[in-house]
């Protein structure tokens, strides 16, 4: 279930010793694995303790490569670094809740949905000034960078009076210390840092658009085919109840069904 | 989260810990990559070779003039989709280059400068009793200059490590990315960051150290 | 012996010397006085190759060069032929005294390290400074930078060594000990070219006297003869004017 995400053992050493041009270990395992990146700061669906990666991400894709019959490797990234790594060829997808929208249909090749979600309006615990999406008008608002959350609050009739914060990491944090009013995230995530982390937060209203995510591969013959056997992975593991098991055992809901 | 949890923070201080030798080996890495690269151009410039000067010059003008960040993405994910073999690269490699490019073009101005300042006078000197061009800068000038740009390239040597904490971004796991997870696991954010912080603090602190010993050995020999 | 004939140097198209000629014999001191700006320090450091001359033929010792077709070689040839002493004196700032003055014995003239620093000793015994052997130059007064950098041209062992107004840049309290050492070396006979504005000591040492003006040699010959009777109205109008300000020799 988890991964050692030591570098010394993996990686380190044996690089800097061989000079510049090393090649790193998943390309040498290109042709064998399925690679796939992931921020590991996203609780918790990818996330670290103790040294090691964790999370339904995690779960999933490992459940997915053994039904492939093929090894799955891991590589971490700063979330705004993953969508790079995808198109230089350094990892075949991202396993990090990528929601379908329009500009990324436009440019990847997605699997169809495997968690059904919505957005969500978090604030810190007390806080009766917002009690919805609808209240998040002159108020700060934080969203992860690369996230699709930023594009929905866009949306809004009242966008332009909302002070949307873009953040690389920690935003429930910030919205626990009050540096900004609210943040949005998905429910399923919302709820499982509210029940499980020591932070001053509550949920603010109910879910106010529909989200789907996916698994995102490269638009060339080469990643649409990968698409193609992960997307059958993915099916049939909703077919046997893998899918649902796994959810049911990080959320305690099985929010991979519409 | 009123109090520290200063369990967490001792269990989480051996697991950063291990990340620790990573982001020194690229920055070591980096630095000495960094000083041959910075002391061919300062040389360039110095000797003003023809050519070479200006493209030295747009080099220097380049990497000064754009953030880290923006030359590691433009590396590491920009490039390699245009020249197929720069995905043979791994992050490790490409935060090493993207150090030594970096800090080379800051080095390089440093050293021309300690170049430039040793006294005129002194090269006449060494020229006139015979020397050549390269023992006059082996003997005479170099090791003044060195005394000179120490500081500032040390200076440099802490910012780069510092700067390592950018490799995330490349999916490398160095002691910053470490950090990151870590916390996002134990939502501990504050804990984390704070055991990070004296990690590097305490590097840093010895190197700054180390940095005295080596300044007072070279000024030495120029105050009896 | 030195000969230097037709040595001429030209910056920006302005020649500065023009057309120099002057033989030198071993043993003779020899010093140039003339106003500012004539072209003594000029030929000085062409005579080391400091600057590149545009045209002449040197003669130093065993070495005969064409400045015009002077390799790399040749120019460190005719360096080690003549030794410098600075106005500023020039001393390397991260070397001793007695590393100052061995430098060019073991990284030009290959000695080792021990028999150089015996001869640099012994050099600054000479110049009386043994007990400053192991001082950096930031720690020596002026007087006593000049005496090691003399000391340095010494070791030199050149064919002569080059004065380049060697007291002009020392407080009034060091000038006589420096030029107390260079009257030491010319009374051993060493070969010496001195730009100066020291008349007594033009008087005193000097075999020859050179007077230059824009970039020529006016006139030149014993001090006596020079400062007594000058036969050039430029010669006689510059130690006119530069006497005013000193005692020593009068005009004829």
């Amino acid at each position: 279930m988890g991964r050692s995400l030591n570098p010394v053992k993996n990686i380190a050493l044996p690089l800097l010793a061989s000079g510049l041009l090393a090649t790193g270990p998943a390309q040498a395992e290109q042709d064998e694995s399925l690679r796939v990146g992931m921020s590991g700061g996203y609780f918790p669906f990818t996330f670290v303790e103790q040294d090691t990666l964790k999370g339904f991400e995690v779960d999933v894709m490992e459940a997915v490569a053994e039904q492939m019959d093929t090894e799955v490797v891991f590589e971490t990234a700063n979330f705004s670094g993953l969508f790079g790594m995808l198109e230089s060829g350094r990892i075949d997808t991202i396993a990090n809740q990528i929601t379908i929208t329009e500009e990324r249909l436009a440019k990847y090749a997605f699997t169809e949905p495997y968690v059904y979600d919505g957005a969500q309006v978090v604030v810190k615990e007390g806080n009766t000034s917002i009690t919805g999406v609808e209240d998040l008008a002159g108020k700060s608002v934080a969203v992860n960078l690369g996230s699709n959350f930023e594009a929905l609050l866009r949306e809004l009739p009242y966008a332009d009076d909302i002070d949307i914060r873009t953040y690389e990491s920690n935003i429930e944090q910030d919205t626990a210390l009050g540096r900004v009013d609210a943040f949005v995230m998905d429910r399923v995530s919302a709820s499982q840092v509210i029940k499980d982390k020591p932070l001053p937060l509550q949920l603010a209203g109910e879910t106010f658009s529909e989200i789907h995510n996916a698994l995102p591969f490269r638009d060339t013959e080469q990643g649409r085919q990968l698409r193609d056997e992960v997307g059958q992975a993915l099916q049939t593991l909703r077919d046997n109840g893998t899918l649902a098991d796994i959810s049911e055992r990080w959320f305690g809901s099985d929010i991979t069904q519409p | 989260m009123s109090v520290l949890d200063l369990d967490y923070m001792l269990g989480l201080l051996p697991i950063l810990l291990s990340y620790l030798p990573l982001t020194l080996q690229m920055a070591a890495a980096g630095m000495v990559l960094a000083l041959a690269l910075a002391c061919g151009l300062a040389v360039i410039r110095v000797l003003k070779i023809p050519g070479l000067n200006a493209a030295t010059m747009l080099f220097i003008s380049f990497f000064r003039g754009t953030p880290l960040l923006v030359q590691l993405f433009l590396f590491y994910y920009g490039l390699p989709q245009l020249l197929d073999f720069l995905t043979q690269i791994n992050g490790i490699t490409a935060t090493i280059m993207g150090l030594t490019l970096h800090f080379s073009a800051y080095m390089a101005e440093s050293i021309r400068a300690a170049i430039v300042g040793v006294d005129r006078s002194q090269t006449e000197a060494a020229l006139s009793i015979g020397m050549t061009n390269a023992q006059l800068m082996r003997r005479i000038v170099l090791p003044q200059a060195t005394r000179v740009a120490v500081p500032t390239l040390m200076n440099y040597f802490i910012d780069m490590i510092k700067a390592t904490s950018l490799a995330f971004t490349l999916g490398v796991t160095e002691l910053m990315g470490a950090t990151q997870k870590e916390a996002a696991g134990s939502f501990l954010y504050f804990e984390a960051f704070v055991t990070v912080a004296v990690i590097y603090w305490i590097v840093v602190e010895l190197l700054a150290w180390g940095q005295r010993r080596l300044e007072s050995r070279l000024n030495k020999a120029y105050s009896r | 012996m030195i000969q230097i004939a037709n040595l001429t140097k030209r910056f920006a198209g302005t020649a500065v010397l023009d057309g120099i000629d002057l033989d030198i014999e071993q043993g003779e001191i020899i010093v140039v006085i003339g106003p500012s700006g004539t072209g003594k320090s000029t030929l000085l450091r062409c005579l080391n190759f400091l600057e590149h001359p545009d045209a002449g033929q040197l003669t130093l010792g065993d070495l005969q060069v064409d400045v015009t077709r002077a390799s790399r070689r040749d120019i460190l040839a005719a360096r080690r032929r003549t030794a410098f002493v600075f106005q500023n004196y020039a001393l390397f700032a991260n070397k001793t005294a007695l590393e100052n003055i061995a430098e060019g014995l073991i990284i030009v003239n290959r000695w080792p390290k021990d028999k150089a620093h015996a001869r640099a000793r012994e050099i600054l015994e000479r110049i009386g400074l043994a007990d400053k052997a192991d001082a950096y130059p930031a720690s020596l007064s002026g007087g006593q930078q000049q005496r090691v950098g003399i000391g340095r041209a010494m070791a030199a062992q050149a064919e002569v060594i080059l004065f380049d107004e060697p007291t002009s840049s020392l407080d009034p309290e060091w000038v006589e000990e420096v030029l107390g050492l260079m009257k030491q070396l010319a009374a051993e006979r060493q070969t010496m070219l001195v730009v100066t504005h020291e008349m007594g000591f033009a008087q005193d040492v000097a075999d020859r006297v050179v007077f230059m003006e824009g970039g020529r040699i006016v006139e030149q010959g014993p001090p006596a003869q020079l400062f007594q009777s000058p036969q050039d109205p430029r010669t006689r109008d510059f130690l006119r004017k530069v006497l005013a300000g000193q005692p020593a020799p009068q005009p004829g």
